[in-house]
């Protein structure tokens, strides 16, 4: 299932843009849906918006089964890179840093 | 109480003017400030937003803020700094009209406006990214992706964190040296102030060095993460090759690179600056990236 951006938000730059496609998105991968995500129209992004939308879904997914079922298209560099660094933050080194800080 | 602005006013200058006005323990030093303008000879961009700043800040603690002008009949050179900040709206803004009749917006600079947090989105396509990509003879604006990044980070940061929706905010080209500045202030709590809710630090440099890594977040929403700073720096340094300049309390931080490293110096002021100043230079040759597609892969 495509879901265009813009037809529900008109920028991706607040927690509030990122809670309207989280609601979206979850619901759909709930159901095991595949949900590809299309950012025409978009050209930026922010690290608050990419929290609320997407690294929201790690309380409620394994990362493994959110890369399975969620895909971005007609993105830029700028917005792949943000995505994917911080999901690459919250799975792999958020556990290092909060080890190193129980330590 | 008289309090005369500084020869040369930036984000160095301002603290001794600041020391004039406000106590150590963050309290106006007068119920009523004249600010005399004759000795101020020249302003940065930075120095405008922080004037702006503290004189906001003033006016929410109840002072009574007046404005002592030089005598402009006297003033025929237009480099002169009074003009500047009448150019840039400054006086409009205070005194409900420009000083000067020939008073213009410069077309190296935008206006100095408040931009609340609602507003900010419009205002950075309508006005700072438009004004830009004519500047730099741009007519496809979807490039600007990066820059319109990091202002989207500063003003979630200061929605989040300073109890504050709103940024003041004045901008100039310098197209001798391929460089935009950017300043942007708000006068809330300040970044060190939440920061150390939360986290045991030494001062206010450290935590403004702590507020700058991946990971270290105050909570003030379940969803922050702690990414929005480290996102400015990724792509005012690494991509860009710019400058950050943060003052806010007594911490200050100064970001660029070197080569290849990030180059990270914070400092402790004497002084404590009522807000967040966020001070960013970008290169303009490397601010623009082509808008072509990507396809996205984990």
């Amino acid at each position: 299932m495509v879901i265009k951006i813009t037809d529900h938000v008109t920028r991706c730059h607040t927690n509030n843009d990122g809670e309207k496609i989280f609601n979206l998105i979850k619901p759909l991968i709930d159901k095991g849906n595949k949900v590809e995500l299309s950012f025409n129209g978009i050209d930026s992004i922010t690290s608050s918006f990419v929290n609320s939308a997407f690294i929201e879904l790690l309380q409620y997914f394994e990362f493994s089964h959110i890369r399975s079922r969620l895909n971005f298209i007609s993105t830029n560099k700028s917005i792949n890179q943000i995505i994917r660094k911080r999901f690459k933050f919250e799975t792999e080194d958020r556990q290092k840093l909060e080890l190193r800080e129980a330590i | 109480m008289e309090i005369f602005l500084p020869d040369h006013f930036d984000r160095n200058s301002m603290y001794s003017f600041i020391s004039d006005i406000i106590y150590e323990d963050n309290r106006p030093k007068n119920k009523e400030i004249i600010l005399n303008f004759s000795s101020l000879e020249f302003i940065k961009p930075s120095g405008i937003t922080i004037l702006h700043n503290i004189i906001q800040w003033l006016l929410r603690q109840n002072v009574k803020v007046y404005v002592d002008l030089p005598d402009l009949s006297k003033i025929a050179d237009n480099r002169n700094s009074v003009t500047y900040l009448d150019d840039s709206g400054f006086f409009e803004y205070y005194l409900k009209k420009r000083q000067f009749e020939n008073s213009h917006v410069r077309p190296t600079t935008i206006p100095l406006k408040n931009v609340t947090f609602e507003e900010y989105y419009s205002w950075l396509d309508n006005t700072l990214v438009a004004w830009l990509a004519h500047s730099l003879q741009i007519a496809d604006t979807s490039g600007f992706s990066g820059l319109k990044t990091c202002i989207g980070e500063i003003f979630n940061n200061i929605k989040d964190h300073s109890g504050e929706k709103i940024g003041c905010v004045f901008a100039q080209h310098y197209p001798a040296n391929n460089e935009i500045e950017i300043a942007i202030s708000d006068f809330g709590v300040g970044i060190p102030c939440q920061i150390r809710k939360k986290f045991d630090c030494k001062n206010d440099a450290e935590a403004l060095e702590l507020a700058i890594k991946e990971g270290y977040t105050t909570k003030s929403l379940p969803t922050n993460r702690g990414a929005g700073l480290e996102n400015l720096l990724g792509f005012v340094l690494g991509y860009n090759g710019g400058r950050i300049y943060i003052h806010s309390n007594k911490g200050k931080l100064e970001c660029h690179v070197a080569g290849s490293e990030k180059v990270i110096k914070s400092d402790n002021s004497e002084q404590f600056y009522p807000g967040t100043l966020v001070l960013i230079k970008l290169r303009t040759d490397t601010i623009y990236e082509e808008p072509d597609e990507e396809d996205f892969s984990w």
